[in-house]
């Protein structure tokens, strides 16, 4: 029961300050609306709570991690490579935010950060265009539902987010990996130079081994400064050199006057008005004082991440909506996907021993889709197997040696100095594959369970299918393959049969669609059911690509508030 | 309890200053430009703290003999050379702290008991006041005896650093261990052995690794 309403309708509420969140508070307040912030956790500070220049001799275990209190209470978040003793109080307590598994499904690994700012704080950065063969994927096979758009929709927006955001990045020209508008690239290595021209020359300019295209800034960019190649861009940048809400789109919301955050404010449910078929506010609980909460808008954008703005939506069921609100489709909760990943091949290549690099960049590279490619390179690239494709993400470094320093024997000086220098250059690729849409692949309610306050919490089903698993055979085999190309030795592949959720590309849960008996969402990721309604984070995905996918959900989050900001000036809305 | 009408419940005026102190420029300030042209600089001034090593803390698990005792083989084990050793790299306070907070308790009881155990034989063979007054040689002498010991228990196994398993490990592994994970995380190793910068200001892709 609600316990405080506010007075004040705001022109929009946007659920949720993470990196579509923050690009729908910055997009909604410059084009004049009022708009509120909900975010579930905590304010970040950036001059307390960044931390990428604290050496790990100034951590109280070196880097080893608060092992017994993240064993306790992160189990899960602590699988993640980024939930590391420097990072790891961005991530949320298991304890206080429980899901469950449903009958049939894999484990899923749910990992999230629940702190102004989000996951934007320690995503990968990684940032592609999707293009036509991704956009027309569906309609193509028969998987999923056709999406609403093509590429052309999304272009100009594609090219707005870019100039804000700054991606480094290195036109290829190539149709399945549209360019953009970029900041110089992080160039590669000497040996990655190498690997890529042998590429070129081994498979005709096919595969082609590009600087991986990053929101990391090369060049000083709207008041934010150059990288300085600390290379932890996770643990915060004091600098604001990598793209994430904090560092970029709320201070620009912020600038407007009509921004307004409120952190600790756990979204319970969406409120709907059946008199005038519009969400007329939102439902919180406030994380400290406990506090049930009614805040009021005219037009709500759900920014809450894939899994939990799907857990809103279902628990916020009405007399008119009983599964869910703007579920009439049944379609809200289906249809989660991921992307399969720790899968492909490794191996050294001779040369350069007395070349290294200096200082830590904040990427590596990426080598695009070649498989099952469309147009008239559909014939020369078709894969038996296995539905779409997948890229990798590659580089080529040095290890250094202390690592492997206990399984030498010896001490004393002599040991010392062999543990001084470095590895043979190691070309590393890990591939990143699409996952197809399958409605069965799930996000319910549990009828049980409960989080820290009292909110239903979501029970996730979901398994890989035969189509990932042929994938996962062939991203290793045509990884060995390059490596082979090139003459590289002691080749491994690997498959570590990542968890769904793992790779934390989940996507799908309110998909836009061309049909609402098919779809939650239009083409401008508006509920069919209730107008006054715009979900734009990776739940709006209708397939998803095998590109990292925060640009497009940038992309289209922008899309959106330009088409919701006009609908209100003609008020339709 | 209320419910959604238009009535103002009268805690909401109070709430509603509390979401612009909540909201506003206290959580996203910008700094002043200037601040970033040296990102070190504004490191150093943003954490005066970290600055420096923080004061050793007291030992909370080790005595102060074992402490002792641990610097002195963690520096027979990376000694002190054209860069610094092991001596200089906080080996025993950073071990006190995986003790006392990190460790599981078989592991934990484990270390400690063979670290005497170690320390006995030194006394025992040349009735001495333990490891750390033994001239070089000599504790060089103990330490080839225990990494032999290690070698014929592990049986060609590999060293296994998986936290539940560290208590089946030979001491000299163990030891050795965090002697080299301890110096390599120390300003002493990183800085020295390994050519780290906190903020290195550039990337070049293709150096001679003597630049490096």
């Amino acid at each position: 029961m609600v316990q405080i309403i506010e007075r004040k309708t705001w022109d929009a509420i946007v659920i949720g300050s993470g990196i579509t969140g923050g690009w729908a508070a910055k997009e909604l307040t410059e084009k004049g609306l009022e708009t509120l912030v909900l975010e579930a956790g905590p304010p970040v500070i950036p001059e307390r709570d960044y931390s990428e220049h604290t050496p790990p001799w100034q951590m109280p275990y070196r880097g080893l991690r608060d092992r017994k209190h993240q064993a306790e209470r992160q189990p899960v978040q602590s699988r993640a490579a980024a939930c590391d003793e420097w990072s790891g109080k961005f991530f949320v307590d298991d304890i206080d935010n429980p899901y469950s598994i449903g009958d049939g499904g894999q484990d899923f690994l749910w990992i999230r950060a629940r702190v102004v700012g989000g996951r934007s704080l320690l995503w990968g950065r990684q940032s592609y265009r999707w293009s036509d063969l991704d956009f027309e994927a569906n309609a193509r096979d028969g998987y999923g539902t056709d999406w609403p758009i093509r590429y052309r929709d999304l272009a100009p927006w594609y090219d707005h987010v870019e100039s804000f955001v700054g991606i480094a990045g290195q036109p290829e020209n190539m149709p399945q990996l549209p360019d953009g508008k970029f900041l110089p690239p992080i160039a590669q290595t000497c040996m990655e130079e190498r690997v890529r021209e042998g590429l070129d020359r081994a498979f005709g300019g096919t595969r082609r081994f590009t600087p991986a295209r990053v929101a990391v800034l090369t060049k000083h960019h709207l008041g934010r400064r150059a990288c300085h190649y600390c290379g932890i861009c996770r643990r915060g940048c004091i600098s604001r050199s990598y793209f994430s809400s904090l560092n970029a789109t709320l201070p620009a919301a912020e600038a407007t006057g009509r921004l307004t955050v409120r952190p600790n404010s756990v979204v319970r449910n969406l409120v709907y008005d059946e008199q005038t078929d519009r969400v007329s506010g939102v439902h919180l609980i406030d994380a400290e004082s406990m506090e049930s909460i009614e805040v009021r808008g005219r037009i709500v954008f759900l920014c809450a991440s894939t899994i939990e703005s799907a857990r809103i939506l279902l628990n916020s069921a009405t007399p008119r909506f009983a599964e869910g609100l703007a579920n009439s489709s049944g379609q809200v909760g289906r249809n989660l996907m991921d992307h399969i990943f720790q899968v492909g091949a490794n191996g050294n290549l001779d040369g350069l021993e007395d070349k290294t690099t200096f200082g830590r960049r904040p990427n590596s590279c990426y080598l695009p889709r070649f498989v099952n490619l469309d147009g008239d390179r559909a014939e020369a690239t078709r894969e038996k197997d296995f539905l779409r494709g997948f890229g990798y993400q590659c580089g080529a470094r040095r290890g250094t040696l202390w690592q492997g320093g206990i399984g030498q024997p010896g001490f004393g000086a002599d040991y010392k100095a062999s543990l001084r220098g470095l590895a043979p250059w190691r070309l590393n690729f890990s591939g990143f594959g699409e996952n197809l849409p399958n409605p069965d692949n799930r996000v319910t309610i549990d009828p049980e369970l409960e989080d820290r306050w009292g909110i239903p919490a979501a029970r996730i089903t979901m398994s890989y299918g035969e189509n990932e698993e042929a994938m996962r055979e062939s991203i290793q085999t045509r990884a060995a393959e390059m490596l082979e190309a090139l003459g590289a030795k002691n080749i491994r592949t690997f498959n570590r049969n990542s968890l769904p959720g793992f790779a934390i590309h989940e996507m799908g849960t309110a998909r836009m669609g061309q049909d609402p008996a098919t779809s939650v969402l239009n083409g401008w990721c508006q509920s069919w059911d209730v107008p006054n309604l715009f979900i734009t984070d990776g739940a709006a995905m209708a397939s998803s690509a095998c590109q990292n996918p925060s640009l497009t959900y940038m992309a289209l989050t922008a899309r959106a508030c330009d088409y919701a900001v006009r609908q209100m000036r003609r008020l339709e809305l | 309890m209320t419910r959604s009408t238009g009535e103002q419940p009268a805690e909401a005026v109070g709430r509603r200053r509390a979401l612009k102190v909540i909201g506003g420029a206290a959580a996203l300030p910008f700094l002043p430009t200037e601040l970033f042209a040296n990102p070190h600089i504004a490191h150093l001034h943003l954490h005066p703290q970290q600055a420096t090593d923080a004061a050793p803390q007291p030992l909370a698990v080790l005595s102060e003999h074992q402490a002792r005792t641990l610097d002195a083989i963690a520096e027979r084990i990376l000694p002190a050379t054209d860069t610094p050793g092991a001596g200089d790299a906080g080996i025993p306070a950073f071990v006190d702290r995986l003790l006392e907070g990190w460790l599981p308790g078989e592991a934990r009881d484990h270390l400690l008991a063979e670290l005497d155990r170690f320390d006995d034989r030194a006394r025992e063979r040349h009735a001495a006041a333990g490891f750390l007054v033994l001239e070089g040689p000599a504790q060089d002498e103990l330490l080839t005896e225990a990494q032999d010991e290690a070698i014929a228990q592990r049986d060609g196994r590999a060293f296994s650093r998986n936290v539940n398993r560290l208590h089946e490990q030979p001491f000299f592994d163990l030891v050795k261990w965090l002697t080299l994970f301890g110096y390599y995380t120390s300003e002493a190793g990183m800085k020295s052995e390994l050519g780290y910068r906190i903020v290195p200001g550039r990337w070049d892709p293709c150096v001679d690794i003597e630049d490096a």
